[in-house]
């Protein structure tokens, strides 16, 4: 896949969304040994870093944030890095650890700082709510919410009659969902 | 996707033109319901976004980052190349013997592994349906548990896809697994019991150690479908 491809396939949604995603974390596993090599990350925290990096990146172009300006790598490289840094600044209590290469720790706005603490809780709380929705809303809301398939497609994927139903099922779970978040005083 | 949905997605994304965007903005400033949906659905979308990562998460973490090569890449100095030859070639005579050993617990390990994986996701498919007072005798068997049995009943003749699929379970639970594969293959795609096709096409070749077309099938179940979803990821993480 050619960077114009995974952008396209990202903003496209779907099975293309899926398709790109399991092709950026196959690609680009090699950074993931270099930065861990570079600052000196345990396994496990440097895969967590990856998949936030990920995660990031998908939401960035999604957005529109991230424009294809520089290569679909180099940027998650410079998320991945940032993390890291932030990781190591957060856990280490040892000032050695902090003479990493701060100068060229460039900001990138990403999922974790754009919005306030208060925000950050209430979302903390929607993820919670919709895992507690149950499988059959939980797939309805990550295929309409996350991957922007449409209500037919909704309906195949999900084993409902028809699209009309895969709708009325979308409504159903989301004033679930508002019931949920309201008894948390959570009102939208 | 409804007018509200299209205009959210269009605003979130930075697609609405500069008008289009003041107007939507004005709009919601004159109706908090409005303001309201889109505040849910961002945080929906957020929230989605989190869930999408923790699976990232977990399908990582069955992803083995070779540790050793590199921290033999990042100690690797010319000095000491009499004694490097000498501990590379003693290093290859140990890889060669823990290879032949490895070679052979871990395909003994994977194995067994395997098969407790089977076994965990391994349900045999409850009827949903009886026609006809044949299929009575067969579903009746069929439900029964008596395999063996509803197998010999169903023996020449036409098969419904549940009923293949009936016999494609029975096969499983005999053991003969090739046989299952071949029932399940003739369940069209059109069917509605095309995800229940790939599901068990996925454990059968669980089964007998054929990880390829084990990944093969759960992934493309995936991509069809959430049916099993959960179940497939675990086992695809396993395999990675």
């Amino acid at each position: 896949m050619t960077d114009q491809e995974v952008f396209s396939s990202i903003i496209e949604g779907g099975q293309s969304l899926e398709n790109a995603t399991q092709y950026i974390l196959q690609s680009n596993v090699g950074l993931m040994h270099t930065i861990k090599s570079k600052l000196n990350l345990s396994t496990v925290d440097i895969k967590d870093k990856y998949a936030d990096s990920i995660s990031n990146l998908i939401w960035n172009i999604q957005t529109g944030k991230f424009k294809a300006d520089s290569k679909i790598s180099t940027y998650l490289y410079k998320i991945l890095y940032n993390k890291s840094i932030d990781h190591l600044r957060h856990i280490s209590t040892n000032k050695n650890r902090a003479t990493v290469d701060i100068e060229s720790h460039q900001h990138i706005n990403t999922l974790d700082d754009e919005h306030t603490t208060f925000q950050r809780m209430a979302f903390d709380e929607v993820k919670t709510e919709i895992l507690n929705l149950g499988a059959r809303c939980q797939g309805v809301i990550m295929d309409w919410a996350y991957y922007g398939y449409s209500m037919k497609e909704i309906a195949e994927r999900n084993n409902i009659e028809n699209a009309d139903k895969a709708k009325k099922m979308k409504y159903t779970c989301l004033q679930k969902l508002r019931l949920l978040l309201k008894s948390k005083k959570i009102h939208y | 996707m409804d007018e509200n949905d299209k205009n959210f997605e269009a605003y979130f994304q930075g697609k609405m033109s500069a008008k289009q965007s003041l107007d939507f903005q004005t709009a919601m400033e004159a109706n908090p319901q409005l303001k309201s949906d889109y505040d849910l659905y961002v945080s929906i979308k957020r929230a989605t976004a989190e869930i999408k990562r923790d699976e990232i998460r977990s399908q990582l973490k069955s992803l083995g980052l070779d540790e050793e090569k590199e921290i033999n890449r990042t100690s690797s100095s010319p000095k000491n190349k009499t004694s490097k030859i000498f501990t590379l070639i003693k290093t290859g005579i140990s890889i060669a013997a823990l290879f032949m050993i490895g070679f052979w617990g871990y395909n003994a390990a994977q194995s067994s592994g395997n098969e407790e994986l089977f076994a965990q996701n391994f349900d045999v498919y409850t009827v949903k349906s009886s026609r006809g007072e044949n299929e009575n005798n067969q579903y009746a068997a069929y439900k029964k548990g008596n395999y063996n049995a509803f197998t010999v009943l169903a023996d020449g003749e036409d098969h419904s896809p549940e009923l293949e699929l009936m016999l494609a379970n029975s096969y499983l639970v005999m053991g003969k697994v090739e046989f299952a594969i071949s029932s399940l293959n003739k369940i069209s795609d059109d069917s509605s019991f095309r995800d229940q096709k790939y599901w068990y096409l996925g454990l059968a070749n669980l089964k007998i150690n054929n990880f390829k077309e084990t990944k093969k099938h759960l992934l493309h179940l995936q991509s069809l479908s959430n049916y099993k979803k959960q179940e497939a990821t675990k086992i695809l993480s396993k395999l990675n």
